[in-house]
């Protein structure tokens, strides 16, 4: 089987899923732990997934499911270790090669950046991951009430990471989840709202215009975290622009720091696009140390991250977080 | 800041290792960048940090000579974390001294590593952060302690407060098994507590090692796995990274965790984490508040300089205010991502020990360890299996073999060895999985599609390393690889490494031009060497096993530097070289290679006893035996048969002395080592001295002739020793064509740099003519470190097979001065008030101690030879009461404590100054190493 991809390359290895082809933006990640949250990780919708780390699958499917089920188009590694996960990659209907000297990929990705591919057949025309709206398919369908929490907190599901629900869940929140196109003014008073969040995602930001002014249609001082794609849209909805990476940031060894107090934090991200600091009107807050893109921003009552509070995979070192927001924008 | 004092780790034993040398070394290049004035005290000679150090002083680490050190060179601050247990213990002992003499502690504080180091305290710390232990009780005396085993229930664990690898600690399975180990527990606890604790048997060992600045940020710099359950030593445990088994979930819980403990204790550098994880159970077993073996390893598997990071968070950097100096862009604020596994192998040296205890167990007992690297376990098990001889006891076979899991062992580590179809690939470690552009010179090999590298242009050679450390080879020839590659450069060479010795500054990336951190064999040579297109490949700096290959990489067309291959084989085969040495006229002991019993006995009646039993191609003397009478000969170990013969030689009860020499095939420098004991005792084992002014003159004209023609004639280029027996007559007992283990002793004694020589020797030529005796300033001695207490069982005695595992040194204006310190540095020794004497040792002995008011008691005990003395020599092993086993040494020192007298020993003279020759742009010998200057 072969990975084909839009600069000319091609790479051939074994098939370890479903024997069909697919399309789709091709990135990698760097992570080494926590392969099945990857994998049903809503943020890989229409992409093709690299693993650095050359054994996937050493544990099972051990794992917290992100998901109800596996996300990327496609996935590449050196070995997939375990027969339980080739079944699951055949049963999901998801093609995946292995034998593939990833370092070389990866390199590839980082000198061209993140670029169109297939796995199987020649076809990574087929699809371009930057203007088709992703979010539609990952997002909830209809809304619905999710835990039995004290107050609500209206959850913009734009492919919404379990660990997200799990991580308000705990903090005795009811959420009000609802689907990316949906009416935010509305519910946000229809149930007495204390807070937004508008959630994770895959795709192009510059794509859900609707998102974006919904949310600019909600009361001004409704408090509101954005998580990753959620971060990026509650930029937008101020003014601000954002910006393709070239081959963005994914993993869980990735260091942010509060440039405010000076505090350094090691976080877990997956995004292709940033925010143009230059363009915000809100406080940056934390910035990469890596490249210095906006990695959280921040003003009475809105905060956003780039990166993944909630890790799964990666740390949870930044959980305080989802504390932050509750406290310093909802006040609870 | 302008001075700051550091610690090293002393003489290398079991536990205590070469890690610590590429820590110091570490932390001392980070103190150089800072243009902050180095002083270490280590009295161990053969590391390389001595280099790196403005100034060394070769003492014993205790607290008395260290406040000496602080009277005289009086720092500004000083630095605990990089010379193991031994410096942290000091430190501790030290803190009011230190406040006293404002000379602040940089790093973790002495309040931190106080919460680190004791159980009971640490226990409640953890605790207060909400973080479990398992169920313990610390206890002051053997019944108290008991009682806690009891309400605890069997298994148990009994682990030492301030402990080196897990010394006296050991698991009990009843009370019996209990109450035969407690006493042993106890001797080894320097503060008499100890904690025993619920046994987490079979539950999976998890290591975090983790980096921590003063304004507490922090991050996981590896994970490291054990693939043997709790209950071994991670010293003993094959041990894996990152992580395999563990999901996201658990790898975070214990992750946070051990963020979380290094926050207990205040960490600022780098600290050791281990856990236990038993499905969603987890525990915190302890944590290293330093530098330890674990971190080295770390080090190395990631590319991640944990010691230098460490040693500049101290010095008070914050993490983000670092480059990590792989990307060079990018902070050293971080967790390395890696694609590929890492896989380290401990090896033992047991068999080498009589009675000794090869079980495994919460004591460490491993001599050392390698480290492989690859992309999948089959491939790290097909690398490991390559660098495993058969006789070495390891868990790899049962890995690959095993038809079944073993109990307490992931069934996801039993795979089959997985060989590479010879398409292999210079990949480099780069920190971060390829993400960032890397200039990394750090590489190992694989299977892949293309090199991350291109031959690297310009001339070359290739330093091949030791590899893993065991008795006779150690961090003596690190020093000889790591010299021997700078003094290349400053020929217009680059110098590669190739090792896979984790515990090494050799294989510290910013050491060489390009490291190859990958296993030593005669293959993986050959393929490097047809990528890089060497000028030369050097085999002799690694010592014996690396010099063993010469002569077959040469006969595969790969081009040494220094002595050629055949001449190697020459020196090494005992029939051509008596042959030799025949033609030249020069003595040699009486000898025979017999091929059976018949012949051995023959031979021993017609020359005499005592004889010297030996098979061919030795290290350090292994399988070597003396026999004084026909009745030791028949039970003589060596295995003799038409296929393997044996060398028997006629044993002169002589005095052994030996000579380090350079050559360049027509002139010799050399550095004559007078040995205290005797004929029958292996040299790594016996007490070194230089000047060697008790020989007499003419014998050393003699020997120095000796080297010169043996030079000449076998057309040597490079290091060379030749051991000498000295009765009436001179003669040769052996001739090494390579580094040899004195060389950083006979070095730094004489300062002149003898891989610096030899690199002169190699490259372009020796000056003057015949030979050229280099000689000291001072007294220098050296004398044998050896690892009696961690060797569960074995019989502590001398003979002629190696059984030290180390070595320290130390000068003075005297001899008996240098004597002294040297011995006083050898753990456990310290000045006898009372001393037991037994065997056949002089009645000067007994005399020269009466005369110190020394009394007949256990705080030292004196004996030699081969006795029925079994219990209470292992008594004395395991309850650290120091122990001479020779009547020389006993001899000497007896009067060296009657020069002494009243009188205390001092730190003056006792230092070496770094020589730091590689920052000089033309090196020429005459300036500053051959001081014709006599005593």
């Amino acid at each position: 089987m072969k990975l084909y991809l839009e600069d000319g390359s091609c790479f051939e290895g074994i098939s370890s899923g479903a024997d069909r082809s697919v399309a789709g933006e091709v990135v990698f990640t760097t992570s080494m732990v926590g392969y099945p949250e990857v994998l049903t990780d809503p943020s890989y919708k229409g992409q093709i997934v690299v693993f650095s780390y050359p054994l996937i699958g050493n544990y099972g499917l051990k794992g917290e499911m992100q998901s109800d089920g596996i996300k990327p188009a496609g996935v590449v590694a050196y070995r997939i270790t375990s027969p339980e996960l080739k079944d699951w990659f055949r049963r999901e209907r998801v093609p995946v090669i292995e034998g593939i000297d990833t370092r070389v990929l990866v390199k590839r990705i980082r000198e061209k950046g993140v670029m169109k591919g297939s796995i199987g057949e020649r076809i990574y025309d087929a699809f371009d991951y930057e203007s088709f709206n992703v979010v539609d398919s990952v997002s909830v369908e209809k809304p619905k009430v999710v835990g039995k929490g004290n107050r609500n907190v209206l959850l913009v599901d734009l492919g919404v990471k379990n660990a997200i629900i799990k991580e308000l869940l705990k903090r005795d929140l009811k959420l009000i989840r609802v689907p990316w196109d949906y009416d935010l003014k509305e519910a946000f008073e229809e149930h007495s709202c204390k807070g937004v969040v508008v959630s994770n995602g895959p795709g192009n930001p510059a794509l859900l215009k609707k998102t974006i002014s919904e949310i600019k249609k909600l009361p001004e001082e409704a408090p509101a975290l954005g998580i990753c794609l959620g971060a990026q849209l509650l930029a937008m909805a101020g003014g601000a622009e954002i910006y393709k990476m070239r081959y963005g940031h994914r993993g869980a060894n990735k260091p942010v720091k509060d440039i405010l107090d000076g505090k350094c934090y090691i976080t877990s991200q997956n995004h292709g696009y940033a925010i143009d600091a230059s363009t915000l009107c809100s406080k940056v807050w934390m910035r990469s140390l890596d490249d210095s893109s906006v990695e959280a921003f921040i003003d009475e009552n809105r905060i956003g991250v780039q990166f993944h509070p909630e890790g799964a995979p990666g740390p949870l070192d930044t959980e305080w977080v989802f504390d932050s927001f509750l406290k310093e924008a909802m006040h609870a | 800041m302008h001075k700051v004092l550091i610690f090293g780790s002393g003489g290398i034993k079991i536990a205590e290792a070469a890690e610590f040398d590429y820590s110091t070394s570490q932390a001392l290049k980070a103190l150089n960048e800072e243009n902050i004035e180095s002083v270490l005290m280590n009295p161990n000679i053969a590391t390389v940090q001595i280099d790196i150090a403005d100034k060394t002083y070769l003492l014993p680490l205790e607290k008395n000579f260290a406040e000496k050190v602080i009277d005289i060179e009086k720092p500004g601050g000083v630095l605990l974390g990089f010379g193991g247990q031994s410096a942290l213990s000091l430190g501790v002992q030290l803190e009011d001294y230190l406040r006293l003499n404002e000379v602040k502690v940089l790093g973790t504080q002495i309040d931190g590593i106080e919460k680190a180091l004791s159980r009971g305290l640490f226990k409640k710390v953890i605790k207060d952060k909400g973080l479990p232990t398992p169920p313990s009780f610390s206890a002051n005396t053997e019944k108290e302690a008991l009682k806690a085993a009891m309400d605890i229930g069997f298994p148990v664990i009994v682990r030492i407060s301030f402990n080196l690898g897990g010394r006296g600690s050991f698991v009990a399975w009843n009370k019996s098994d209990f109450e035969k180990a407690i006493g042993k527990a106890f001797a080894n606890s320097e503060v008499k507590n100890v904690l025993v604790e619920k046994c987490l048997y079979h539950w999976k060992e998890i290591e975090f090692e983790i980096i921590r600045d003063k304004r507490g940020n922090s991050a996981a710099v590896a994970s490291l796995e054990n693939i043997d359950p709790m209950g071994i030593h991670t010293g003993d445990s094959v041990v894996i990274a990152p992580s395999q088994t563990l999901s996201d979930a658990e790898y975070q819980m214990l992750r946070s965790a051990s963020l979380k403990v290094a926050e207990a204790i205040e960490l600022v550098g780098e600290c050791n984490v281990q856990l236990a994880l038993n499905g969603e159970d987890y525990y915190i077993i302890e944590t290293n508040p330093r530098m330890s073996r674990s971190s080295a390893l770390a080090s190395k598997v990631t590319g991640y300089p944990l010691a230098y990071i460490a040693a500049k968070l101290a010095l008070g950097y914050t993490l983000d205010e670092l480059i990590n100096e792989i990307t060079k862009k990018t902070t050293a604020f971080f967790e390395p991502a890696m694609d590929y596994v890492a896989l380290k192998v401990p090896r033992w040296d047991n068999e080498k020990f009589e009675g000794a205890d090869t079980t495994l167990g919460s004591e460490m007992c491993s001599t050392g360890e390698f480290l492989v690297m690859g992309k999948s376990i089959g491939e790290v098990y097909e690398k490991a299996l390559h660098m495993i001889s058969e006789d070495t006891i390891s868990n790899i076979g049962l890995l690959v073999s095993s038809k079944e899991p073993v109990d307490g062992i992931d069934p996801f580590f039993f795979q089959k060895a997985e060989g590479n179809d010879g398409c292999l690939k210079q990949k480099q470690i780069d920190t971060l999985a390829g993400e960032f552009p890397a200039s990394t010179n750090y590489l190992y090999t694989t299977k892949g599609y293309e090199n991350d590298v291109e031959r690297d242009e310009g001339k070359k050679i290739l330093c091949i390393g030791a590899g893993p450390f065991r008795i006779g080879t150690s961090v003596e020839f690190d020093w000889a690889v790591m010299n021997f590659a700078k003094a290349s450069k400053l020929y217009g060479y680059k110098a590669h490494v190739l090792n896979c010795n984790p515990e090494t500054v050799s294989t510290d990336w910013d050491e060489s031009d390009r490291l190859y951190f990958d296993v030593i064999t005669e293959d993986r040579i050959s393929a490097i060497n047809s990528f890089e297109g060497y000028d030369g490949v050097v085999a002799f700096a690694g010592g014996q096993t690396t010099n063993s290959i010469a002569d077959k990489l040469e006969k595969r067309g790969i081009k040494l530097i220094g002595t050629c291959g055949k001449s190697v084989d020459l020196a090494e085969n005992r029939k051509k070289f008596s042959k030799l040495l025949e033609e030249l006229g020069i003595k040699q002991p009486e000898w025979v290679e017999a091929r059976s019993m018949e012949e051995v006995f023959s031979f021993a009646s017609s020359a005499g006893y005592p004889v010297m039993v030996r098979p061919s191609y030795v290290l350090s003397g292994s399988g070597m035996s003396i026999a004084r009478n026909e009745e030791e000969l028949s039970i003589a170990r060596a295995k003799v048969s038409n296929e393997y013969p044996a060398v028997v030689s006629k044993f002169l009860n002589a005095a052994e002395a030996e000579m380090d020499c350079v050559s360049d095939g027509e002139r010799v420098y050399g550095v004559t080592i007078e040995h205290i004991e005797r004929a029958g005792i292996h040299s790594g084992d016996s007490t070194m001295k230089i000047p060697a002014e008790r020989i007499e003159e003419k014998k050393k004209e003699r020997m120095h002739e000796i080297a010169l023609s043996l030079a000449r004639e076998l057309h040597i280029k490079g290091p060379f020793n030749i051991q000498f027996l000295l009765n009436d007559e001179v003669n040769v007992l052996e001739l090494n064509l390579r580094a040899s283990r004195s060389m950083p002793f006979s070095s730094r004694a004489t300062g002149s740099n003898l891989m610096f020589l030899a690199a002169e020797a190699i490259y372009k030529g020796l000056q003057g003519r015949g030979y050229k005796e280099l000689l000291p300033e001072k007294y220098f001695v050296k004398s044998p470190q050896f690892s009696w207490s961690q060797l569960r069982g074995a019989y502590p005695c001398l003979g002629p097979e190696m059984r030290s595992t180390g070595e320290v040194a130390s000068c003075g204006d005297s001899y008996y001065d240098a004597l002294l310190k040297s011995w006083l540095s050898v753990k456990p020794n310290r000045l006898p008030k009372t001393v037991h004497i037994e065997g056949d040792i002089p009645s000067e002995v007994k005399m020269n101690f009466n005369r110190c008011r020394v009394v007949e008691g256990l705080d030292l005990l004196v004996t030699e030879g081969h006795r029925n003395d079994y219990r209470l020599r292992r008594e004395c092993a395991d309850k650290n009461v120091p122990m001479i086993l020779s009547s020389e040494l006993a001899l000497e020192i007896s009067r060296a404590m009657v020069w002494l007298g009243d009188r205390e020993l001092n730190a003056d003279k006792s230092f070496i100054k770094s020589t730091k020759l590689i920052t000089l742009p033309s090196y020429t010998p005459e300036h500053d190493s051959i001081r014709k200057k006599s005593l």
